[in-house]
């Protein structure tokens, strides 16, 4: 401030020139705006749906006239809450944020994109996977027939947005999807006992082009594909695997027929489980406590699992997580957070609870 | 909303100090030599038996080792503003107080152990977390007892009451 007084040419303030800067306080304005009825809670969530933070958000864009528009929303956050790639969870529906998520020093804005299906399909190492995704048409003005002298097949082509995580990077040209809304109504009649079903009227895809590197923001990004119309092979049908039921494509163009549908990792060989930690607290501000997931069978030996972890607290987005193998290392630096508990479950399992708390130093 | 309590200084700062003081590994390596094949929960025992958060000094310590003691005081009140200060007693045993150089550093382990006290609690990103405006060294006098030899740091900062 004593530079100004004695300056021939003052900078301009718009301030008694006691305060900084305007912009040192935009981003506390914004935050005030979050605790108005102008902001609504919202989930931000991981590729595979493992992390969702709930997070407070302006959503804009609401109400819009033109079909496409519909699809679109624009999410108002902090600086730095979310990139490109993650999915908003809003009002019962996922929403994938497309575009680089950019900020004007008050805010950051990110594009969101509904995501009117959930693509299913086995990658190479036979694990089932799961994305929610944006599907637009990309052959609008065709009448869905091709047709040459002979015979007449049907023709579509639709762009899909998905995360840019690895399994969906990993698609290749030729992957099978079974895209169709009829599912719905064709699982109403399958039974709980039924294994497989492949009896069923679906429209099929194939991945004809995939677009990584277009929408790569370096730290983040999304990822399109094109897929093709083809036929419904005789494979292509429900497969219960598990509790869960999944409609698949089994066969693809590049990997061949899979015979077997290898089941998901057998739970029922996994008898016990408990989580391994040197301490049940967290120091806050020092680094990250690690908790580890070991999986027994009937005989009490160490085998192989899938740890999929659940924190119950209502600060979850204070807390630092990051997951390495069956390792979950969770940090905090948040001293209001002090004696503050929360659980930590395995695999939902009520039995592997951990309380732990977050502490000081001292 | 609630007024927020005057004496709350007395454990944050604390716990803020100790926080500090365990992520500089100068300090660490100064008190406990190389720590590298120490895992973290081992380490942070060894952290809480030679740093405290009080000023009392056993007199029947033994261990030929270094110790900070410190704790937070405050002296003045006034209507709006209060002082609070900081004393941290670096001290070492007579027995180590001369066995122990590193480049850049000069004196005793008592003296280069107050100068790494007082680069962690003055930097940038540390100093500005205790009140208004930055914390600052007042006074640095000295720590003279039987077995025990160092440094009596006072740091001070006001902040609103």
């Amino acid at each position: 401030m004593a530079t100004e007084w004695y300056l021939l040419n003052p900078p301009y303030s718009q301030t008694s020139g006691f305060e900084d800067e305007v912009m040192d306080f935009a981003q506390d304005a914004f935050s005030e705006a979050l605790d108005s009825p102008l902001a609504i809670n919202v989930e931000y969530c991981n590729a595979d749906l493992s992390i969702c933070s709930p997070i407070k958000a302006i959503i804009q864009n609401k109400v819009q006239d033109t079909k496409l528009n519909a699809f679109t929303r624009h999410l108002l956050v902090p600086v730095g809450t979310c990139k490109a790639g993650y999915y908003i969870h809003y009002k019962n529906r996922y929403w994938l944020i497309v575009g680089l998520v950019d900020d004007n020093g008050m805010y950051e804005k990110a594009v969101l994109t509904l995501c009117n299906w959930k693509l299913t399909w086995r990658n190479t190492e036979g694990k089932i996977i799961e994305r929610w995704s944006s599907i637009q048409s990309a052959s609008q003005y065709n009448n869905g027939q091709r047709d040459n002298r002979y015979y007449i097949l049907r023709t579509d082509q639709l762009l899909i947005c998905m995360p840019n995580d690895d399994e969906c990077v990993m698609l290749d040209s030729g992957q099978r999807f079974i895209i169709d809304k009829r599912i719905e109504i064709y699982e109403r009649n399958i039974g709980e006992d039924e294994t497989s079903v492949t009896s069923n009227k679906v429209i099929t895809y194939q991945v004809t082009r995939n677009d990584s590197v277009l929408y790569n923001y370096i730290d983040s990004g999304h990822y399109e594909i094109l897929v093709t119309q083809d036929e419904q092979h005789e494979n292509d049908g429900f497969y219960r695997v598990g509790d869960n039921g999944y409609w698949l494509c089994l066969e693809s163009e590049h990997s061949g027929i899979i015979e077997d549908l290898s089941p998901e990792p057998d739970d029922d060989a996994i008898v016990a489980s408990k989580i391994i930690y040197d301490d049940d607290k967290i120091y806050s501000g020092l680094s990250a406590s690690e908790f580890t997931a070991v999986f027994y069978d009937a005989e009490g030996n160490m085998i192989d699992g899938d740890a999929e972890w659940t924190i119950n607290c209502d600060f979850l987005d204070k807390l630092q997580v990051d997951y390495i193998n069956n390792t979950i290392c969770i940090s905090v630096d948040d001293l209001s957070l002090l004696n503050k508990s929360f659980e930590l479950f395995l695999n939902n399992d009520e039995n592997t609870k951990l309380t732990i708390t977050i502490v000081g130093l001292i | 909303m609630a007024r927020k309590l005057t004496t709350k200084e007395l454990g944050l700062y604390k716990t803020r100090i100790s926080n500090a003081l365990l992520k500089s590994d100068d300090i660490k390596e100064l008190m406990f030599g190389d720590t590298s094949n120490l895992n973290p929960k081992d380490l942070l025992l060894k952290f809480k038996d030679h740093v405290n958060s009080h000023l009392f000094i056993d007199d029947t310590i033994t261990n030929t080792s270094t110790y900070i003691f410190f704790d937070v005081m405050l002296p003045r009140m006034r209507p709006q503003v209060k002082n609070v200060q900081v004393y941290i007693y670096a001290i070492c045993h007579r027995d180590i107080l001369e066995n122990y150089t590193k480049e850049g550093y000069y004196g005793n382990r008592a003296d280069i152990l107050s100068e790494m006290i007082e680069e962690t609690l003055l930097d940038e990103n540390i100093v500005k977390e205790f009140g208004i405006g930055d914390l600052e060294l007042d006074n640095v006098d000295i720590y003279n007892s039987t077995t025990f030899y160092g440094r009596i740091m006072t740091f001070s900062v006001n902040n609103f009451r």
